[in-house]
């Protein structure tokens, strides 16, 4: 990869690593650090790295490994938990009335989105919102296609619940 | 067809895009069951809602950082360029093959061997010796045939002719 390519790379792919991280540690301060981190990790491995499809799934694979070892971190230090985002769902409730705009079903989305295990969130985020293909994201993230393809089966019945238990029609 | 299978057909509909194409099975599930019609459009409301969820850019700082830290990072001591270390190895192993040829081709020679005259010299001592031996085999051989003609065929022929009659009138 050439420096014009590297740089390119970063303008295309840069808010796709923050959102990636976002949706993953639901922290804005550690998404920021893990993005620019993996944007800083490509510019080292440039040499091993093609421009493209490539480039692409090389940085999502480098932000989830950083976004797991934070977790695992997290997890180590319970006092430490950046949860900023991450307060139960069922306190922010707005009342009994039933929540239409955009705004506020992404927002329910977002929450109940913290309620699956990182590796569901990872797989509805990667298939779902970067729109990436089953075989990539079985590549990225060392799974079988079946155990993928049933993850997020499962995966999008625990987010409709959860939607439906906070009377959001997504 | 179960509601459990319709609702496998939703999925797989979705993982391959094929919402607007299922089977007639599961249209006629559809128009007759309210709980799975409820199913399919929540999920493909999820869908919807997910891909349009908000994209929070990268803070510039974010992004000024990256920069500072890549392509205008300064560069402290030696800094190697792109393929500078692959490089080195190459010229180190150039280095190394020639120094080995030259040593080969101009190392001194192996000692020489001998010369003309001692060769001469060795070949007349071992002629020398030859000759003593056989000389000395020679002397032995006539020995032995003297020794065995004085004790065994002397005797005989002496024998012998003191034996025959004169013939001399």
């Amino acid at each position: 990869m050439t420096t014009n390519e590297f740089e390119a790379a970063v303008m295309e792919h840069k808010d796709r690593v923050h959102n990636y991280a976002r949706g993953i540690l639901r922290d804005p301060e550690d998404a920021k650090d893990v993005a620019q981190e993996c944007l800083i990790r490509l510019w080292r491995h440039r040499e091993q790295i093609e421009a493209g499809t490539g480039c692409r799934s090389w940085l999502l694979r480098s932000a989830h490994n950083l976004c797991v070892d934070r977790l695992r971190r997290r997890s180590s230090r319970p006092e430490a938990v950046g949860d900023q985002d991450a307060a139960d769902p069922k306190d922010a409730r707005p009342g009994p009335e039933r929540l239409t705009s955009s705004a506020e079903v992404a927002d329910r989305l977002e929450h109940a989105l913290l309620d699956l295990d990182h590796r569901d969130r990872a797989i509805v985020l990667l298939r779902e919102v970067e729109g990436m293909g089953y075989d990539e994201i079985a590549e990225l993230l060392d799974l079988k296609l079946g155990t993928l393809k049933a993850a997020l089966h499962r995966a999008r019945e625990k987010l409709r619940h959860a939607l439906v238990r906070a009377e959001v029609t997504p | 067809m179960t509601c459990e299978e319709l609702r496998r057909h939703i999925h797989e509909g979705l993982d391959d895009g094929s919402m607007g194409t299922l089977p007639e099975l599961v249209s006629s599930h559809l128009a007759t069951c309210c709980a799975c019609r409820d199913f399919k459009d929540d999920l493909e409301s999820l869908s919807h809602a997910l891909r349009a969820l908000p994209r929070v850019p990268l803070p510039p700082e974010a992004l000024d950082a990256v920069w500072r830290e890549t392509l205008h990072a300064r560069p402290v001591g030696f800094a190697a360029p792109a393929g500078f270390w692959r490089l080195a190895a190459a010229a180190s192993f150039v280095a190394a093959l020639s120094t080995a040829t030259l040593y080969f081709v101009f190392a001194p020679a192996p000692p020489p061997g001998p010369t003309a005259v001692e060769l001469a010299r060795a070949s007349a001592q071992a002629e020398m010796v030859f000759g003593y031996t056989a000389r000395a085999l020679a002397a032995t051989r006539d020995a032995t045939t003297d020794r065995v003609l004085a004790s065994r065929v002397a005797p005989a022929v002496r024998s012998a002719t003191a034996s025959q009659p004169s013939r001399r009138p």
